[in-house]
């Protein structure tokens, strides 16, 4: 039997030895420039020209679709504008974040790919677009911040494993957010989403209290019940940096919520939703420093077509 | 011989008939839940919607529940939220597949929404099927009114032998409006009545007033906006169900999405003017949509959306494969 099960093998493995042959792994750069690639390919309605798997999934805004379809016919001729790219060649995963264009309409965009042998498998965009439910600052400006990009210190470096196990502390930090802090945050975090500071702004959370941990301590992300499918599509150690993306469940089952030192804030002005989220975050040792990225409005409840 | 031969043939393939359904029929029992039963049914969950309380409406145990084509248990959702419910609903019902509908309107933390409802009614009278589709005043500009028009009464009056239709011309009258949309270009399938008229989240869509800000201010009446080519942008009507045909009344109720590609935006009517699209990227709307069906033609129309992701699918749909 033993024998046989080996020859079985053996005959799989002689099937597949010419695409495992003509593909190599795909380091850190062969992943970034490949999602310039594709950001070049989308804003000629070009998909043909890039390396593709045999098979690749496709999403948009949580969706699946065919490439070639909605966003590949509606991108604009201006190249997106990239405000920022991490890889992790450990996962064969790359980020690219920035403005992109539909038409002529800027957005706020990320681009997920995924081709650890330097094939494309998967594909996701995250695009906020102006007129979807949420605040929308001017993408034309968007901006990561620098910071981001830096090394950690030494002695603040932690594993892939910590900062992944730091991420998901922040996100149960916020999910049901009653004031408890499951996670640390350095003194001058900022969250910023869709080009807005949500911590350091006038409106949303930033009107109850100004920084990261302050919020979380008020319980200010109160109407969020729910993070789920959460993923960490790329980590880098040495930067402190983990890409979270995630569905938060926002059910609106009360027009208000009561922050831990007993205000009363309403939540009248909006209805029952989920969206999606990928967020950059920086990590200095355990406390979480910065977030930034793009959320985008989906139906309540909507499951994700990434789950792993 | 010939006569003899034929009905030997006729009773080899009818005898498995005993023991099979029809293809695609869950059962080959007809469900036994007749008008009154369906729309008492339908009565019990609007009550029980109102009231936020799911244990008042009567519930199968396998009750599959959809909000905006997103399966979620009974309970969330408008479950959580409502404040009221409307008391003048349109219903339609097909006791022949168990399925009944409501159109109108609802309130959500006091805010007006408008709400189809499809349900399926188990032989033993409980709901094991619950699709719905709200349509929210967001930031999007969707065709939104103000809960007064009111419901043509032309849906609750049952056709005359000469007016009426089978079931599958019923269907087939309600599929070609939605080809007629597709792609609009001028191009139309569907037959109208002259007078057709077509409410959209409560607002008519065929008849301009002094303050119209939808197609109507474009073009009035359902035959001539498609001639117009007004609907140009809806690149496919995907998923399309009829899951219920009131064959009674002249009625179907069919759901789909309208996909938005917006490759372009802007385009021409048939008369060569220039129209923009309101949204330059991709987008869809899930819809409810009723018809009414009068001499094989469309006489009303009723019809629920709200925008979701471009492209997304129905969990019904899946039944299908």
């Amino acid at each position: 039997m033993r024998p046989l099960l080996s020859m079985a093998a053996l005959a799989a493995a002689t099937l597949a030895l010419p695409a495992a042959a003509s593909a190599a792994p795909c380091d850190e750069a062969c992943l970034l420039d490949l999602a310039d690639q594709t950001m070049t390919a989308l804003a000629k309605q070009e998909w043909r020209s890039l390396p593709w798997a045999e098979t690749v999934g496709y999403s948009e805004n949580g969706v699946r679709l065919m490439i070639g379809d909605a966003f590949w016919g509606s991108a604009g001729k201006t190249p997106g504008k990239k405000a920022f790219a991490a890889a992790d060649a450990s996962t064969g995963n790359a980020v690219w974040i920035g403005t992109m264009y539909d038409h002529d309409a800027p957005a706020f965009g990320a681009l997920r790919i995924k081709a650890p042998q330097g094939q494309i498998e998967e594909i996701e965009f995250i695009v906020m677009r102006r007129g979807l439910p949420g605040g929308f600052g001017d993408p034309t400006a968007f901006a990561i911040d620098k910071r981001k990009a830096r090394l950690v210190a030494t002695a603040e470096r932690r594993s892939r494993d910590r900062l992944v196990d730091v991420a998901n502390a922040y996100l149960g930090t916020k999910q049901r957010n009653n004031g408890t802090l499951l996670a640390q945050f350095a003194p001058d975090c900022e969250f910023r989403e869709n080009g807005l500071s949500l911590t350091h702004g006038t409106t949303g959370p930033a009107a109850l209290a100004k920084g990261c941990e302050a919020q979380l301590k008020l319980g200010a992300y109160r109407p969020i019940e729910r993070i789920r499918d959460r993923r960490f599509p790329v980590v880098d150690e040495a930067s402190g940096l983990v890409v979270a993306i995630s569905l938060q469940d926002m059910p609106q089952r009360d027009t208000s919520f009561t922050t831990t030192d007993g205000r009363t804030v309403s939540t009248a002005d909006t209805y029952p939703m989920s969206r999606i989220a990928i967020e950059l975050l920086r990590i200095e040792g355990d406390k979480v420093a910065r977030s930034e990225g793009v959320s985008v409005m989906q139906p309540l409840n909507m499951p994700s077509v990434w789950k792993e | 011989m010939m006569r003899i031969a034929v009905a030997a043939l006729c009773c080899a393939l009818a005898a498995p008939a005993a023991v099979a359904q029809a293809y695609g029929e869950r059962s080959a029992l007809p469900p036994g839940c007749e008008r009154a039963c369906l729309e008492k049914a339908a009565g019990a969950y609007v009550d029980a919607l109102r009231q936020r309380n799911p244990s008042a409406a009567p519930f199968a145990q396998d009750i599959r529940f959809t909000e905006n084509s997103v399966e979620m248990p009974v309970g969330e959702g408008l479950w959580a939220t409502a404040t009221d419910v409307a008391r003048d609903g349109m219903m339609a019902s097909d006791p022949d597949t168990g399925n009944v509908a409501w159109f109108g309107h609802a309130w959500e933390h006091g805010k007006l929404l408008f709400l189809a409802i499809r349900l399926h009614i188990d032989a033993r009278g409980k709901i094991d099927e619950a699709e719905t589709v709200l349509a929210r005043k967001g930031t999007m500009p969707l065709i939104f009114g103000t809960g007064k028009e009111p419901h043509n009464p032309i849906w609750k009056q049952a056709l005359t032998p000469e007016q009426s239709r089978p079931r599958a011309r019923l269907k087939a009258v309600a599929d070609s409006y939605f080809n007629t949309v597709e792609y609009n270009d001028g191009q139309v399938f569907a037959h109208f009545k002259p007078d057709c008229s077509r409410l959209e989240n409560g607002i008519s869509t065929t008849a301009a007033t002094a303050n119209s800000n939808n197609s109507a201010s474009v073009a009035e009446g359902c035959e001539a906006q498609f001639k117009l080519g007004i609907y140009r942008i809806n690149k496919q009507l995907r998923e399309r169900r009829f899951p219920l045909i009131d064959v009674e009344r002249g009625i179907v109720v069919g759901t789909t999405f309208f996909d938005h590609a917006n490759y372009f935006d802007e385009y021409k009517l048939t008369d060569g003017r220039t129209m923009k699209t309101l949204l330059k990227w991709p987008n869809a709307l899930s819809i409810m949509e009723a018809f009414k069906i009068v001499d094989g033609q469309i006489q009303t129309i009723e019809a629920i959306f709200d925008y979701v992701p471009y492209g997304m699918h129905s969990p019904w749909a899946e039944e299908k494969k």
